[in-house]
Parts: structure tokens; sequence; C-alpha cells
């Protein structure tokens, strides 16, 4: 909430140094040949993306979702029945043409997330707690079912792109690192829109509404229609994430749904610490890079991974954002 | 707008029940711009449910709530405090991540109808941050602005609590036990500050301090068990006999 009470070395070290991260890592990849690694990075990008929408309402408006996913697949969907459309030259839902192209696929999925996220929110923000956990589990359970019988689009199969994925701006998007850097680039572009609302009037009243809501009502807030507001934004921008997801995959399925992926997106979140949006970046490189280091070594990977999310939590206590800020208080004299 | 003696705040035969327990029984009063007004009961009396029926934060069972002669029964707490109508809670209510002078720009940002309300940093904006110091150095904890709510004790969230319901210049002030665990400083200096306030708005206190609402109270309202027993000035209610049986002779048994 005050960003002028952090030095400016903290901010880069907290802020800046995950984005440099994964803007240098995959070129790094490239330059020792392991090229088959870009998309490693490209994936975290796009979790960091997601993480950091599910960031912002958890972490300023105290709503825990455990149905995000919901929008990662509806976002993956977009994607996919529009390119699937746009292949067969077939008619798509509402007698659309398909659509092919980032430019459309993108501001879609973003569309389309935030309008359901508004009856999900209104529904969620009628209770609080455990209760708006559950209600939000059961409605991302909903799309994830109501995707398996889609038939036309493969069902439980989804949709495989075999044809490619989405052009930009009519541009081929074949080359692995063009991708990285527009999901790169979205993520920054999220990244400034979501603090600077944070620090906003919008993002003041979400705070204080998370903090005393009745205190709101008292001085004259209706929080509500903000909370939903979030809520949508950030719906739109986690189907953005699950867009591009089904472009770096080039496959869609009703398990972008599943609700282990709401789960792992608060693991990132949690894992990252709530401290400040970058939080959700550094969650996303610990989280997937755990993943892929540990798949290296056994296929049982899970046992050990859970284990080791929780010594992390209790060790680095308000996650890695958490845990450079206490590094960097220790050294605060130096600073001066 | 601020005429001395007009009513800004009426209660006309407000009725509440818990299930069988009535907390409020045929409760009519009138604040009036200028003055303050004592409601003083003994403990569950119902001032605070009354409060609650006047701020809009809980619906009467029947009743009429009117705010400069309209009625707002229907009206929710928020459309109230916009109308201005500020409260204080008998139990702080405060943002505890937040530094008192946030807390205080928050309050005065509800006011506000134009600003950028995406995009400009609200900790930027001057037209927040003085009436936000004012208040707060009006309260005389100035000094505490960069405090937040959670650090500060017990006294301060007090007057913090204030400082917050008369950031937006209300019309109308309803303090819930504002003294309640002051230090005798700290309540003489508040009694002060209340004083200066009637001028541009009304108040209804609630207050158990019989020293304090006799000093400070143009009028009195005393509350038994949720029906008025007796309203007037200070001097006609301390002598009131159904007033001393009820509720004085217990308090100056103690
Ligand atoms: N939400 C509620 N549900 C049930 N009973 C309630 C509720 N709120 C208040 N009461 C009861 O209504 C009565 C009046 O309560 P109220 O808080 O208004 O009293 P009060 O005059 O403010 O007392 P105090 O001086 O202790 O603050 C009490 O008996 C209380 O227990
Ligand atoms: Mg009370």
């Amino acid at each position: 909430m005050r960003p002028d009470a952090l030095t400016l070395r903290r901010r880069l070290i907290r802020d800046g140094l995950p984005m440099l991260l994964l803007a240098v890592a995959p070129l790094a990849a490239m330059a020792v040949d392991a090229g088959w690694l870009v998309p490693v990075f490209t994936r975290m990008a796009v979790f960091a993306l997601a993480a950091m929408a599910l960031h912002f309402i958890l972490s300023i408006g105290g709503m825990v979702s455990l149905g995000h996913a919901a929008f990662f697949a509806i976002g993956g969907y977009v994607v996919g029945i529009g390119s699937q459309h746009a292949y067969d030259e077939t008619p798509a839902p509402l007698g659309l043409p398909g659509w092919n192209d980032m430019l459309i696929s993108l501001p879609a999925a973003f569309a389309v997330g935030a309008l359901i996220a508004v009856p999900f929110g209104w529904l969620s923000l009628r209770t609080r707690g455990a209760y708006f956990i559950m209600i939000t589990l059961a409605l991302a359970q909903m799309i994830f079912y109501l995707l398996v019988s889609l038939r036309a689009y493969g069902g439980e199969d989804g949709i495989s792109m075999w044809w490619g994925r989405n052009t930009l701006a009519g541009l081929e998007m074949s080359d692995r690192l063009a991708l990285h850097a527009v999901c790169l680039v979205i993520l920054a572009l999220a990244w400034w829109v979501l603090s600077r609302m944070t620090a906003a009037p919008f993002g003041w009243v979400l705070d204080g509404a998370r903090q005393n809501e009745a205190r709101m009502r008292a001085l004259g807030y209706r929080p509500l229609a903000y909370q939903i507001g979030a809520f949508a934004l950030s719906g739109g921008i986690v189907a953005v994430a699950g867009a591009l997801m089904a472009n770096v995959d080039e496959f869609v399925s009703p398990g972008l749904g599943h609700w282990t992926v709401s789960g792992e997106l608060l693991v990132i979140v949690i894992l990252g610490g709530l401290g400040s949006l970058s939080g959700a970046v550094w969650g996303a490189l610990v989280l997937l890079g755990l993943e892929e280091v540990l798949m290296e070594f056994t296929q049982h990977w899970a046992v050990i991974m859970g284990p080791l999310l929780v010594v992390i939590v209790l060790f680095a206590r308000g996650g890695v954002g958490g845990f450079l800020d206490r590094l960097n208080m220790g050294k605060r004299h130096d600073d001066a | 707008m601020t005429t001395p003696d007009a009513p800004v705040l009426e209660a006309r035969d407000l009725h509440k029940s818990f299930g069988a327990l009535v907390a409020t029984n045929g409760l009519s009063l009138t604040v009036r711009t200028g003055q303050i007004h004592a409601l003083i009961g003994p403990n569950g009396a119902g001032k605070s449910t009354a409060i609650a029926q006047l701020a809009g934060s809980l619906r009467p069972d029947a009743g009429e709530v009117l705010f400069s002669g309209h009625s707002v029964t229907r009206l929710d707490e928020a459309g109230r405090a916009r109308l201005g109508l500020a409260r204080s809670f008998q139990i702080s209510a405060l943002f505890p991540e937040m530094t008192a002078l946030e807390s205080v720009m928050l309050a005065v940002q509800a006011g506000r109808r134009h600003h950028a309300r995406f995009w400009k940093p609200a900790s930027a904006d001057d037209s927040l941050l003085e009436p936000a110091r004012q208040a707060l150095y009006t309260l005389g904890i100035g000094h505490l602005a960069r405090t937040r709510a959670s650090d500060l004790a017990h006294g301060q969230r007090r007057l913090l609590e204030m400082a917050m319901a008369l950031a937006r210049e209300p019309r109308v002030l309803l303090l819930d036990e504002p003294m309640a665990g002051l230090g005798f400083v700290e309540t003489r200096n508040l009694s002060a500050v209340i004083h200066a306030l009637k001028a541009d708005m009304g108040i209804l206190l609630v207050e158990h301090d019989m020293d304090v609402v006799f000093r400070l109270a143009d009028v009195v309202t005393v509350l038994v068990d949720g029906a008025v027993i007796a309203s007037g000035p200070p001097s006609v209610i301390r002598d009131d006999p159904d007033v001393r049986r009820a509720y004085l002779s217990e308090d100056d048994a103690c």
C-alpha cells in the first residue's frame, strides 16, 4: 500500500529480479542449445499472470477463490474453439466466423472471462471465508463438467490445435521466443495495471472492505460493486492467461479447468507472499521450477513436492517476497 | 442548512425486538443542529441498538427515521452516510493495517464524487490529505498520522474512531460512548472537541460518564428497557424522580 516506504534497491530485487530472470532465462537456454526449455519459462510467465490476478483479489480484497481454474479454461477454450472453426471454416457459436489471431482471441478471452466472473463473483460474495472458497470451487466444477460435455469440441479429450497456434496481427508465432516475449509483455502490462489499481481509490476501497466492511458502510461505501468489479477483472486476466496457455501447448482440454489448477494458483500466491504483486512471479518461478527439477529425478515427485512446499511456507513466512523483505530489513542501515 | 435548532435527525416510534427481547420500545427523539442530545440509560437499555437503527445498519420492526424531514427508513447505511450522517462505534471499528492518516483519508474520500477512482494513486491526493490531517490534529493525534491503527493505544484508537467520523464534515454525528476507556485528560480534550463541533451539526451522544453528559448536553433522553422514561434539559432530568429511581440511583451507589 505504501511503495514509497520501500527503498529503490529493495524494490529492484523483489520486483525486478524475477522479471529479469523470466526475460533472460529463455535466451540463455537458446544459447546453450537447450531450446526445449523455453516453453518451461513461458509456462512460468503464464502461471505468474494468472496467479497475479488471483493475488490482486486475495491480498487486497480478501477473496480466496478456489475456482480460478474455470477462467483459465474459459480463456483456453476461447482460443481452441475459435481456432478449430477458423481451420474448419465452419461457423463458430453465435454464427461468428472462426478467429485465429491473438488481437481477437486475447481480448475476447478477457471479455468472456470477465463476463462470466460477474455472476460468479456476485454469488460467491454473498458469503465469506470458508463458504466463499467452497462456492468458487463449486462454480468452477460446474464449468469443468460443462467443458467435458462439449462433444463438438472433443469432450474430455479437448481440442488439439495440430494446425498451429494463433497468429499475432497476422504474423506467424511458431517461434518459441516470440511467444515467450508476448507472454512476458502481457505479464508486465497486467502488473502495471493491477498495481495502479491497488494504489488508486478503487484498491483502497477493496482494502478497507477486507479489513472492516461494517466501517466502510458507515463511511458511505457500498463495497460489493467494487468487489464484483475486482473479481471480474481478475477473472478476465486469468482467462487471458488461459488463452496464452492454449497457444503455448497448442492444445486445450477440460484439464485446464481442473480444481487442482485452482489449487496450484493459490499455492503460487501463498508461496510468493502476499506483500507485493511480484510475489506471484516469484511463486510461479519457484513452484514450476521445483516441479520441473523434481520430475527429472523421480516420477514420485509429488511426494517430495508436498512436504517441501510446507517447509518453504513455514520457513519463509510471508512467502518468497516476505523472505526477501526480511533479508533486506537486516541490511537497512547500509541503505541509509 | 445549518439553521440552529432545525431538526436534522428524528426517530419516530421505533420498535425493535430480538426474539422475545424488546430492545427498542416506541423510541422517539429529535436531534437538532447546534445541539448535543445525550442518550443515557443502564447497560442493555438499548442505546446502541437505537444508534444502529438511526445509522441504518439495523432495520427497525416499526417506526420511521427522518433526516432533514425526509424519511430515510428504507435507505441503507451507506446512503444515509452520504446524506451526512456519521457514527462512531462503541467498540472501535478501525482498519487495522492502515495508518491513522490513510484511515481518515479513506473516510474523506467516501464523500467525494469526482475523482479518478481507478487510476490516480489515492495517497498522493492532496484534496484527501489535507482534510485528513486536519481531522487528526483536531483530535490531538496529528503526530500519529503514520502509525498503523493496530499499533495505537486504546485511547488513541477511540480518537481515531472520532476523527474518521468527523472528517467528512457530517450534519449529524452519532457517538456511542466515545469516552469509554479514555483517561482524564483525554476525556476533557474530547469533551472540548465535541462541544466545538456542535455549532455546525447535530450530535447524539451515548455516554455513561454523567459528569460529561450533564456538562455537554443540551437535551437528555433517558432510556430504560428500550423505552424513553424521560426527556428534557439536563437540569430537569437530574431532578426527575423516575430517572433517579431507575437509573441515577444506581450510579450514585457506585
Ligand atoms: N443482535 C442482537 N441480537 C440479540 N440481542 C441483541 C442484539 N443486539 C443487542 N441485543 C440485546 O438488546 C439489548 C440492548 O442492547 P444494546 O447494545 O442496545 O444496549 P446498550 O444500551 O447499548 O448497552 P451498553 O450500555 O452495555 O452498551 C441487550 O439486552 C442486548 O443483549
Ligand atoms: Mg451500547
